[in-house]
């Protein structure tokens, strides 16, 4: 019979995850790229913000984008049709990005000259929160087919993130979802968040989302300048 | 997270002499991670043969409440869902978080 031992210590859950993903934003930084995770519940409209994201952007930016999904590539053919360079990561039965999936992205893709890196993660607004990617900024979509209360069901995603779009919102006449009410669920947990109201179907409110990006490309370029 | 956890207590049993079995491992999970403890002890059980002195061990876990600064009057309050997170005594926001985002392992007991 053996005895037992009580071994006490503090170590992080995540720290494996978390370390790497320092790892993989050293290697954007290295590479001047700035990487934006996108998140948002399944069918939110993540590829369509991003096909009209690349299709405006693109003369503008050298725009790369890791598509995340369970299975499949039908997004990332979407996205290819559009003329975006994309790497399709299948995560089987994993419900998010990790950074591990990351790192191995980066090992095996050249990125040389990419300014933008759009990060589609899988459509899920519990675990992505949670796994960091060595991403600069977080974004998370909110479709208006959705509810105005989903930042108090959700409060990680939304507490965590640096950006929130609307989407769908040519549909705002047919449901009963209050922007303003949205908004303010959102800055009870996160003050400093900035919020976007866009319809990818009708090119609404794109013009404010795509200025974002590229201001967030900009000062990247203007910080590596200094 | 069920693969994570059991990693941390794989690499602490192999570093750790005389013992082969790991017995109970102890986490601590902050209520504002969102992280549903059945649902991961589900996972847990799945997936605890693949790893080595892990077969029978029990995951052990500790919800700990949230609690934060009101970004308005500076209040200590607990955030929850049925209040918006809103604080009780003047109706601002969460500032700064002091405990809920725990995602620790605490403790190991090896035989």
């Amino acid at each position: 019979m053996h005895d037992s031992s009580d071994e006490h210590m503090l170590e992080r859950i995540l720290a494996g995850n978390d370390d790497l993903a320092e790892h993989n934003r050293e290697h954007f930084d290295e590479l001047n790229l700035t990487a934006v995770n996108i998140m948002s519940a399944p069918g939110a409209g993540k590829t369509s913000l991003l096909e009209c994201t690349v299709a405006t952007l693109a003369p503008k930016h050298n725009i790369f984008v890791l598509e995340g999904d369970m299975v499949g590539n039908l997004d990332a053919e979407r996205l290819r049709r559009v003329g975006a360079s994309v790497f399709q990561i299948c995560t089987g039965r994993s419900c998010h990005l990790d950074a591990q999936m990351v790192a191995r992205f980066l090992h095996t893709e050249p990125l040389a000259g990419v300014e933008l890196l759009l990060i589609e993660n899988v459509g899920n607004l519990v675990c992505p929160a949670d796994f960091k990617l060595g991403e600069h900024k977080r974004v998370v979509l909110l479709s208006v087919t959705e509810g105005d209360d989903k930042p108090i069901k959700y409060p990680v995603i939304f507490r965590s993130c640096d950006a929130v779009v609307f989407t769908k919102c040519d549909l705002l006449p047919y449901v009963d979802f209050d922007i303003e009410r949205a908004i303010d669920n959102i800055r009870v947990l996160n003050e400093d968040v900035e919020t976007f109201v866009v319809s990818s179907k009708d090119k609404t409110g794109l013009t404010e989302w795509n200025s974002w990006l590229s201001q967030k490309v900009g000062a990247k370029v203007a910080s590596l300048e200094s | 997270m069920a693969q994570s956890i059991l990693r941390i207590a794989s690499k602490k049993l192999a570093s750790t002499a005389h013992t082969d079995t790991v017995t109970a491992i102890h986490v601590i999970i902050g209520q504002f991670r969102n992280i549903d403890i059945d649902s991961l002890k589900f996972a847990f059980d799945n997936i605890r043969p693949m790893y080595a002195g892990c077969s029978n061990c029990l995951l052990e876990a500790e919800v700990i409440a949230a609690r934060a600064t009101c970004r308005g009057c500076s209040r200590t309050y607990n955030p929850d869902m049925a209040s918006s997170f809103r604080c009780p005594q003047c109706g601002n926001g969460v500032g700064q978080l002091i405990t809920g985002e725990e995602l620790d392992v605490i403790g190991i007991t090896l035989r």
